[in-house]
């Protein structure tokens, strides 16, 4: 955020933390822009609609980013000073056996014809390491391994962008 | 709440009028003006229509607009709406629904009427004039604002064209909403449910579907999709075709002349589910109602895959929605109820007026944005189309993508390429294509005065700000410089800011007043209701906000401003207006920020200091 002081947590009142609580996300999104918004400010000076208009931006761009998990882990990261590069591979170099073995169980999916039983497992078994991963972000975001908490954020996209796709295919 | 609420400076009523607001729906076909005052809707009338045609008749000596319009369908112009915001090449297909060749003024399409050239905007400005005198006759009062709406799949082209038309006719835009939207604004307050609702709004010329939820006053946009080429008109057009080929009508009548004979048995066969007969060129034609129905159904079909794909892609399920809401005159089709009823397990709400609900939306905005309300609502609108910036390989890099909440902002940081270089083009496009030649141009920004580095060193931040209307603004710095860039706008299409204002004022200068005068005048109002705002806000919070010496400046300053007002110095009077501004910048962020606070803790401001 521009004024360096207030990161978006601070703004919706909440504690910098990889759990937000969603229902308060919600009623503070809503207070803020019910006060905030530009439509309260048609009749003010243009000083103060220029700021209405900034502030009510960064509402909406916070609660965009504070919603969903995996913006909310990166945003927790760069408030902690960790510059983001996309271009650093995989320490763990197991997972890109395991990056292949999903997008070719994905591949071989036929959309008319396939085994549901075999879906499930395969969509429960995501869903099991996702949590742990999620678990283990929030451990290593506590001891300050700020990269190792971003490797472990790209497989947990990685595995969203999975599921989407087989539910595409089905 | 407003931090700070104006009410009007004293010397701003003129007269014994009073200020109104209203809500006016620009539509392809009619326009409908509507006010909303102590919980009751007025339409206003034109010679007793409640749908005022969106018609211009030009004569030798002058034009007719709105009812009166309609004499001589060989010599009025309709459905300006559709080229509205487009370029020649986009238009072209459409020539053949009017009556005058398109040519070109100002870079954008107009039509040859009477050896003058009249764009889109000039047209739509017309209308709106003739809407403004409408609505201020019957009330004899001062029209002081409006709400106008558009359709949610306006570009910010779309967007910007109809703006400047409302400035051109005198009529000062609170704010542009979306046609769906003003229709559950509508909707909402009707029935007072909470929910997720769909609203279907096909119109003359547009289709769009917009996905909202409503919790207790707040109407929040989801979701929004629609085709701006797409209307009743097309069916209009179809069956024109239709009836053409089936008896073998000669080929040089022309649409134009007979759309509107179209529109009008469409809607009696619709109506009565009977056979209607016409003459159309000396020659007795007769539509029944299957005929209708078939070439009425691919275009039908189409809004619903529209609007499966909005449900889609707002990831909500079909058993979560509440009602359907149809909307626009189009909806009045037997076929489309019975299309939809078929696809969804849905209510369909339709028993307030298609025509009208759109207006009456905007009217209830125009009267809560202007304080006058009782009702507390809130309204968050989406972006409709994904904003981007040309990069390497004439491709597009979205910036905000849509369907992200409005007001929206993106900050991009640009570098230079060749040492020395002070200038830096960035081309901004509006679209869900990867290509630039597939998304709609916006417009290229120069940056000049780049501080002179070697390549790479610089840093400038471009930030993409999406106001509450739904349009671009766009702003620069140099990091390492702190410095501000001025920035060339250079529309695709259309206006630069210079090109609006010159626009404006020759509108102005023509109605013969005497602008050097008028500037004056503006800047005095200008001056006090600055003045009014912030020793409101000093007597409410100015103690406990600011020290000692913070006041003290603010209020030096205020002094000045003060005195030079009495002046007649317009120059003078806006630079001390600034100078004011920025003098009392910081405390306005104090203000903004301690509000934060109490909006969420209800703390008072002691708390925060």
């Amino acid at each position: 955020m521009s004024d360096g002081k207030r990161n978006f947590f601070d703004l919706f009142d909440l504690p910098v933390s990889v759990d937000v609580n969603i229902d308060k996300l919600e009623i503070n999104y809503k207070k803020l822009q019910k006060g905030l918004h530009p439509d309260n400010f048609v009749k003010a000076t243009s000083a103060e609609q220029t700021s209405a208009l900034r502030i009510s931006s960064q509402v909406n761009d916070g609660y965009k980013i504070l919603k969903n998990i995996e913006t909310r882990i990166e945003y927790i990261l760069t408030i902690k000073g960790f510059s983001i590069d996309d271009s650093v591979s995989f320490k763990d170099k197991g997972f890109l056996m395991k990056q292949l073995e999903i997008s070719d169980f994905i591949e071989s999916v036929s959309p008319d014809n396939y085994d549901k039983s075999q879906i499930d497992l395969f969509i429960k078994e995501i869903g099991k390491n996702m949590h742990d991963l999620i678990l283990d972000i929030k451990k290593l975001i506590d001891a300050n391994k700020y990269s190792d908490a971003y490797e472990n954020l790209s497989k947990l996209k990685f595995y969203k962008k999975s599921i989407k796709q087989l539910n595409n295919v089905i | 709440m407003a931090l700070i609420k104006i009410s009007e400076p004293n010397n701003q009523s003129k007269g014994n009028k009073k200020d109104f607001v209203v809500g006016i729906d620009l539509g392809t076909t009619n326009s409908i003006i509507s006010k909303y005052e102590n919980g009751s809707f007025t339409v206003f009338k034109d010679k007793n229509r409640e749908l005022i045609p969106s018609s211009v008749n030009f004569k030798s000596n002058g034009f007719d607009v709105g009812v009166d319009a309609l004499d001589n369908p060989a010599f009025y112009v309709s459905s300006i709406k559709r080229i509205m915001g487009k370029n020649l090449t986009e238009i072209s297909s459409y020539q053949e629904m009017f009556n005058f060749e398109f040519s070109e003024k100002n870079n954008m399409p107009a039509l040859k009427i009477n050896d003058q050239m009249y764009t889109a905007i000039d047209i739509s400005s017309f209308i709106l004039s003739h809407l403004k005198k409408i609505a201020e006759s019957s009330q004899s009062d001062n029209l002081a604002g409006a709400v106008i709406t558009v359709p949610a799949y306006f570009d910010d082209v779309q967007r910007q064209a109809t703006k400047i038309a409302a400035q051109l006719s005198g009529i000062e835009v609170m704010r542009l909403i979306n046609e769906p939207t003003a229709a559950a604004i509508a909707y909402g307050l009707d029935t007072g449910n909470n929910g997720i609702f769909i609203v279907y709004d096909f119109g003359g010329g547009t289709f769009d579907v917009s996905i909202l939820s409503l919790e207790n006053g707040i109407f929040r946009v989801i979701g929004t999709k629609g085709d701006t080429e797409l209307g009743g008109d097309d069916i209009d057009i179809a069956i024109f075709k239709y009836l053409k080929s089936k008896y073998s009508l000669t080929e040089d009548i022309k649409i134009s002349t007979y759309k509107s004979l179209c529109r009008s048995i469409k809607e009696r066969v619709n109506e009565t589910a009977k056979n209607v007969c016409e003459i159309i060129n000396d020659k007795a034609i007769d539509l029944s109602f299957d005929e209708l129905e078939n070439i009425a159904s691919p275009f039908i079909n189409k809004t619903i895959e529209i609007m499966n794909q909005a449900i889609d892609e707002s990831e909500i399920n079909q058993n979560e929605i509440e009602n359907i809401i149809l909307v626009g005159g189009s909806t009045r089709l037997k076929l489309i109820k019975r299309k939809l009823e078929e696809n969804y397990q849905i209510k369909i709400l339709n028993n307030i007026n298609p025509d009208l609900v759109v207006s009456q939306g905007a009217a209830i905005q125009a009267s809560n944005l202007s304080g006058n309300s009782k009702e507390d609502m809130l309204l968050l609108d989406v972006l409709p189309l994904s904003l981007g910036i040309e990069t390497y390989g004439e491709l597009v890099e979205k910036i905000i993508p849509r369907n992200t909440p409005i007001p929206s902002s993106a900050k991009k940081t640009f570098t230079t390429f060749k040492d020395g270089q002070t200038k830096l083009l960035i081309h901004v496009l509006q679209g869900e294509r990867e290509s630039v030649a597939d998304c709609r141009s916006l417009g290229k920004f120069i940056l000049n005065d780049l501080p002179q580095m070697v390549a790479g060193a610089p840093r400038i931040e471009v930030s993409f700000q999406i106001d509450a209307d739904g349009i671009l603004i766009v702003n620069a710095f140099e990091i390492h410089s702190k410095s501000s860039m001025s920035l060339d706008i250079k529309p695709s299409f259309g206006l630069s800011d210079e090109d609006i204002l010159s626009i404006v004022d020759d509108a102005n200068e023509s109605a013969n007043t005497d602008l050097e005068l008028r500037k004056l005048k503006e800047c005095k109002v200008e001056g006090e209701r600055v003045i009014y705002a912030l020793e409101q806000a000093l007597e409410s919070d100015g103690a406990e906000l600011l020290k000692n010496s913070e006041l003290n400046a603010i209020k030096t300053q205020l002094d000045k401003l003060k005195l030079v007002l009495k002046s007649e110095n317009a120059e003078q009077i806006v630079e001390e207006i600034k100078n004011l501004e920025k003098i009392s910048e910081f405390y306005v962020e104090r203000r903004m920020n301690a509000s934060i606070k109490t909006l969420i803790e209800g703390k008072g401001v002691d708390d925060i200091l």
